[in-house]
């Protein structure tokens, strides 16, 4: 099966906080820490460069398995970036959403599978093509299912 | 000059960017019910779809023709809306969101010379960041922009872009310009006209100052002005959009509180909710939205955006107020420093044929509608008795001392522990 997109829009307005709070309990006197007990680490702001640009997609298919992308995967699309010579692309393909490595030469373009079943894809005139966004991340859920 | 930035069939253009499949065929988004057509491409307008068709009326035609039909998800075209409008201001630092599509920017700091390249700029990272296609018109006011941008659209020769920066080209585009589509001229203004024979924008602009003056009311006599290129409408004085509210501000400073954001959004909810009771009208949905000053760069970005469907219309503002706040929470997180909020009632319709929910209570309804009579009232005295004026927020001083403190592991991603994962296993400790 092919590596098909499913476009999420992301929800911005939730963020699960891992608090820093190592002072302990300490009774009668404030803790120096409790100031900063708030602060903690954001994987939207580290992953998120350009927010109003920014999309999430959910891989099915398994044409990118061998760089380790899987179904089920996460990825992160950033569509403000110039896409460039090797990125990982999400591309609408004849009205289909895909995911390839794209190659740029000079008069054509190849959509480039990591599965050694599938072949890579010329676009033609034919084709209606356009490089969708450029995906930046990829989110694994590790223990989704047992390996091995 | 102004420029007014118009995204292109917006609903329908919004359902395109997620599903590929329909960009080569015909599409239209329905209203509230799947009540009639509210948005439609221009394949379906090459059918002979219009906008307000009933569906029932149409929809045979629909089928027969594969138009794809889709209801209203306004909680996506509010986040759709809000990444546009977010884009727009990476590019322009003073620009006025008009309604859900469509917003004011001020490009006098661009040189005459580059601003056609500059437009061009704007509508290609616009449709680059989020999918959504433009048009763009750029005039000396924004009664012309807003003509500009129309040919924009209906040209393809343009490209989306159309600016009127001499006298020539203003009274052809004037002439060619129906003065029921000009901006702030109602049909029944617009059938006043036809009667004195003013038929066209130029017959209207071409009208000597003492007849406007004998004619018209102080409205016709700004879009006189401004027909003739001269700059007179202020966002304050703009009637409401099509069948949205936008009331949102820039802040002088960034606020990084929630309680001082609730103040604001608090107070845009009582602007709306008088506007919405002076035109007699109910919000039946409402998205928040808020961003961070995208010109810093140096700076962490976000947008944020919450959308809120109502049980029931109201023009209430205390349940605006409750819904706003709520839609805040939901849409803030800590740590940015907010540059701009704001609400954008994103369905609107009128009071007198506001359904009832279920579980309304009639008399609480009744004393809701009583105190807000009292309140504006109130607020009738002074227009700007209850605007809130976010600029006197101070900024929040912090400084903070770094130099003995250890990384910080656990809220830095930069100082987080590294990990060592070696090709082979190490070699068990010996006995």
């Amino acid at each position: 099966m092919n590596t098909r997109i499913k476009i999420l829009i992301p929800d911005l307005s939730t963020h699960i906080s891992l608090p820093y709070a190592d002072a302990g309990i300490q009774a009668g006197f404030p803790s120096p820490a409790q100031d900063y007990i708030t602060e903690s680490i954001d994987l939207n702001r580290e992953i998120v460069t350009h927010p109003a640009a920014t999309f999430y997609g959910r891989v099915s298919g398994d044409s990118m398995i061998e760089e380790g992308i899987e179904p089920g995967d996460i990825i992160v699309i950033d569509r403000s970036l110039e896409p460039a010579d090797g990125d990982l692309a999400v591309c609408c393909l004849d009205g289909e959403f895909t995911l390839k490595r794209i190659c740029l030469r000079p008069s054509e373009i190849w959509l480039q599978p990591s599965n050694e079943a599938f072949d890579p894809i010329l676009v033609t005139p034919d084709n209606s093509f356009e490089i969708w966004g450029v995906v930046t991340h990829t989110i694994k859920n590790n223990r989704r299912r047992t390996r091995y | 000059m102004i420029g007014l930035i118009d995204c292109n069939n917006f609903f329908v253009s919004c359902e395109r960017v997620f599903m590929p499949a329909l960009r080569q065929r015909p599409v239209v988004v329905l209203s509230n019910n799947d009540g009639c057509i509210v948005s439609l491409s221009s394949e379906a307008k090459a059918l002979g779809l219009k906008r307000g068709n009933p569906f029932f009326q149409v929809r045979e035609l629909c089928e027969h023709n594969g138009v794809a039909a889709f209801s209203g998800n306004h909680r996506l075209y509010g986040d759709m809306s809000g990444r546009v409008m977010a884009t727009l201001g990476t590019m322009v630092s003073d620009l006025e969101i008009y309604s859900i599509d469509e917003a004011f920017l001020n490009l006098d700091f661009c040189r005459s010379d580059t601003l056609e390249s500059f437009g061009r700029s704007i509508v290609a990272r616009v449709r680059r960041n989020t999918g959504i296609p433009t048009s763009l018109g750029i005039a000396p006011s924004k009664t012309l922009a807003k003509i500009a941008a129309r040919f924009a659209k209906k040209y393809p020769a343009y490209h989306a872009v159309c600016i009127i920066d001499n006298e020539e080209k203003r009274r052809k585009a004037l002439q060619l310009t129906d003065i029921g589509d000009v901006w702030g001229i109602g049909r029944r203004l617009s059938r006043r006209m036809h009667d004195v024979g003013i038929h066209s924008a130029l017959d209207l602009a071409d009208r000597p100052k003492a007849d406007i003056e004998r004619l018209l009311n102080i409205v016709g006599e700004r879009t006189w002005r401004e027909l003739n290129g001269e700059p007179c409408i202020t966002m304050d004085i703009v009637e409401p959009a099509k069948k949205q509210m936008c009331c949102s501000r820039s802040f002088a400073e960034d606020i990084y509180n929630l309680d001082r954001l609730s103040g604001a959004i608090a107070a845009f909810a009582g602007i709306l909710g008088r506007k919405l009771r002076e035109q007699k009208s109910v919000a039946l949905s409402m998205s928040v939205f808020i961003h961070t000053n995208s010109f810093r760069s140096d700076q962490p970005q976000y947008y944020g955006n919450a959308h809120f469907t109502l049980d029931e219309g109201t023009n209430d503002t205390i349940q605006l107020t409750e819904v706003a706040v709520d839609c805040l929470r939901r849409a803030y997180r800590k740590g940015y420093g907010i540059k701009k909020a704001g609400i954008h009632i994103c369905e609107i319709c009128p009071e007198v044929s506001l359904q009832q929910s279920l579980f309304a209570k009639e008399g609480e309804r009744e004393r809701r509608r009583r105190l807000m009579e009292v309140v504006d009232r109130i607020n009738a005295g002074s227009a700007e008795h209850d605007k809130v004026h976010v600029a006197r927020y101070s900024p929040i001083s912090s400084c903070v001392r770094n130099e003995l403190k250890s990384r910080l592991y656990s809220t830095r991603l930069d100082d987080a522990i590294k990990v060592n994962t070696p090709n082979n296993h190490p070699t068990p400790p010996a006995k």
